[in-house]
């Protein structure tokens, strides 16, 4: 193998697949870069077996030469030195020079570099894309999907298959679901995408999809999105993000979503949202962080929240609007908030069905959004 | 590696190749056998055999997952080892953590648990769910020396395969070549069938101590004096390892009667005591072969008084006795 590669090209790919570099692994190709060319470029690839992350530089682009190919080849190079020599490289090109035995020459100005590399037969095979089955949706859409969802996956790793979030594609509707059993995040959103493509049940780690929303662009470019067998692959215009998928199956979500209330209120997202902070200011140390809230048919709600060894808290908010029955309710604060901050809309709309039963939060403008949280029994 | 190779283990071998033909692999297997029965290479073995690109029951040791296996590659086989000295509750999390995601490549995922006794309690419990409930296709191998060491939740989700023990030969072989005395090699294969064990014997000093003694009991034996007597209650009653010396000293001394009864009938390949045909050459001519199988006899009922508490002094003076008088 025999290339030479632009520097700063070189230390962006770099800079991107090294996200899924695991530090530490048990399997020890895991550790490093695998690089490879092919007559359209060069392609790295990294990854810890939950992610991987490949990023093609191309040939050339807008007459700026990037790669040129002299030999055909790959290798794995170990990520920790790579990205340093790399990045503190005298000159605009690199030279990248391997041998029959993975010794690998870095040459750039007049620098040179020898480092021991791998096979890259070791590498772990990606799964083959099938071009045609492949939906889009904006990147700018995704990520604020995956921002509003992922907050609420489990943490704990007793039930494995909620620290995911759940997809399903029907029609052209996506929707996300995750849930720590103690509350849930649904979203929905419109994509580009064949009847036949329909597919449930597909679990992503919310922890993958959190490193990919850090690779994302903030632009409107489609992103186009294969599922198959084990993974899932994002595709962008360089990069390609895979993951893992989580076994099993999910729960049934649909049927702890209650489709009527006793009483419903709409409030002012920011007051209310205030309001939860102040509240939660003196339970926070405590362990469940639990707020009171009062819904009298006057229109103020009162928040209030004590801790026996601190002190009390009373907050009073004005209610928009109120249909229903007069109700007192306690809730962990920290899902209210978590809630309240991923909400985009001004105005919010909360569905209680009693003291004892779950509760829906959805922005007035936009149905696509619901949230569920599971109140908490006090005996005050 | 095939199959083929795991000839030390053919019975289990069959079964494991047979169960992947018929494609009635267990979810769970225990490997249970002594120290250097081929465990590892068993396991090793079944799991290329499963991931294999082949799929015919057996391994290849060319194609990529094969090669994977064999450099610690691969992204679907996991081996799990003692971290110290034994297996901590966070590599159990950390493999169920793996197994809750889909398998990177294949359909299928494998993992090993060396020296599965070595596991704290708690990781064993935590493993205990996990065993009973594999999310897909995932195949367990536990190995382990001490089968009674597990839990036995853990022993009951299990299939449990018994490995044999090495032949003689290879035994003596393995320890041979590293670097032990053939002779005291030979006689502690004979006196005990675990690997571990006949090492240990080897590399103790009173253990070629009493080997020596032996020829100078039996020596004192034939010359029909007292000496035996002295010789006995000064040397071998008051022996630093009590009564369990004594069995061995027996043992020694069992073996090394059968090598001169060997010595007479000329079947030198079975002798134990190689190195020292010189002194067996000159005791066989004061001996008959009657009195050799005779005196077998004697010292097998002595070790079997001794194992029922007989008082070892008395129990000894008497197989002396015995021995010369017949």
């Amino acid at each position: 193998m025999h290339l030479q590669i632009h520097r700063d090209q070189m230390t962006h790919a770099i800079n991107d697949v090294s996200k899924a570099v695991s530090s530490r692994t048990t399997i020890p190709i895991l550790t490093g870069i695998k690089i490879s060319s092919h007559s359209e470029g060069i392609t790295l690839t990294a990854s810890d077996s939950d992610i991987s992350i490949e990023y093609t530089i191309p040939l050339e682009e807008d007459g700026n030469l990037f790669v040129d190919i002299k030999q055909h080849g790959s290798i794995v190079l170990p990520a920790r030195y790579l990205n340093d020599i790399i990045r503190k490289l005298p000159s605009e090109f690199v030279e990248l020079h391997v041998n029959d035995r993975f010794l690998s020459t870095i040459r750039s100005g007049r620098s040179e570099f020898n480092l021991n590399g791998l096979d890259a037969e070791d590498f772990p095979r990606l799964p083959q894309i099938e071009e045609e089955k492949v939906f889009s949706i904006q990147s700018d859409i995704l990520k604020m999907m995956i921002k509003q969802t992922a907050f609420a996956v489990s943490t704990t790793e007793t039930r494995p298959i909620l620290t995911g979030i759940m997809w399903a594609l029907e029609g052209d509707q996506l929707q996300f679901v995750a849930t720590d059993s103690h509350r849930l995040a649904k979203r929905q959103a419109t994509v580009e995408a064949l009847p036949e493509l329909a597919f449930e049940n597909i679990i992503i780690p919310g922890k993958s999809l959190l490193e990919l929303n850090k690779i994302l662009p903030d632009n409107d470019s489609l992103i186009d999105i294969v599922v198959t067998d084990n993974q899932i692959l994002f595709k962008t215009d360089r990069i390609l993000f895979y993951s893992r998928l989580l076994n099993g199956t999910y729960p049934d979500v649909n049927r702890i979503i209650p489709s009527q209330s006793k009483t419903n209120i709409i409030l002012n997202t920011k007051e209310f949202l205030h309001a939860i902070e102040r509240a939660s200011l003196l339970a926070k140390d405590g362990k469940n962080n639990v707020v009171k809230c009062s819904v009298d048919l006057g229109g103020v709600m009162e928040i209030s929240s004590t801790s026996p060894e601190v002190g009390k808290v009373t907050d009073e908010i004005e209610i928009k609007s109120i249909e229903g029955e007069e109700l007192k309710i306690s809730f962990n604060a920290k899902y209210m908030l978590d809630t309240l901050r991923v909400m985009d809309s001004e105005e919010v709309q909360i569905s209680f069905t009693g003291a004892m039963s779950p509760f829906i939060i959805q922005p007035t403008d936009a149905e696509q959004m619901l949230y569920l949280i599971l109140p908490v029994r006090t005996y005050q | 590696m095939s199959w083929q190779e795991c000839s030390d283990q053919q019975r289990i071998a069959t079964i494991l190749r047979q169960s992947i033909k018929n494609d009635r692999v267990a979810h769970a297997y225990l490997f249970a056998g002594g120290r250097g029965v081929g465990k590892r290479r068993v396991a090793m073995q079944l799991g290329k055999s499963l991931l294999c690109l082949r799929q015919d029951g057996d391994s290849c040791d060319q194609c990529h997952h094969c090669l994977r296996i064999n450099s610690g590659n691969h992204p679907d086989f996991h081996l799990v080892e003692p971290d110290g000295a034994s297996i901590k509750i966070d590599q159990i999390r950390g493999l169920q953590k793996e197994f809750s995601l889909r398998a990177v490549e294949s359909k299928r995922k494998v993992y090993i648990l060396d020296h599965a006794d070595k596991m704290t309690v708690q990781a064993a419990n935590s493993l205990l769910k996990f065993l009973e409930e594999p999310g897909s296709e995932v195949t367990a191998i536990l190995l382990t020396e001490n089968p009674h060491q597990m839990l036995p939740t853990i022993l009951s989700r299990c299939q449990v395969m018994h490995f044999a023990e090495l032949p003689f030969e290879k035994r003596v072989g393995l320890l041979k070549s590293e670097g032990l005395y053939e002779p005291l090699v030979r006689n502690a294969c004979q006196i005990t069938a675990d690997l571990g064990q006949a090492r240990e014997l080897c590399q103790a000093e009173w253990f070629a101590q009493f080997r020596n003694q032996v020829l100078q009991l039996n020596e004192d034996v034939l010359e029909k004096g007292s000496h035996a007597l002295v010789g006995l209650q000064e040397k071998i009653v008051k022996n630093d390892q009590g009564t369990q010396g004594i069995s061995n000293l027996l043992d020694l001394y069992i073996y090394w009667l059968r090598d001169i009864l060997f010595f007479h009938m000329d079947r030198k390949q079975d002798i134990l005591n190689l190195d020292q045909l010189e002194a067996m050459g000159r005791q066989a001519l004061r001996c008959s072969k009657t009195w050799l199988l005779r005196a077998i006899q004697i010292v097998m009922g002595t070790k079997d008084r001794l194992a029922r508490h007989a008082n070892p002094q008395l129990t000894l003076e008497r197989m002396i006795i015995e021995l010369q008088e017949v």
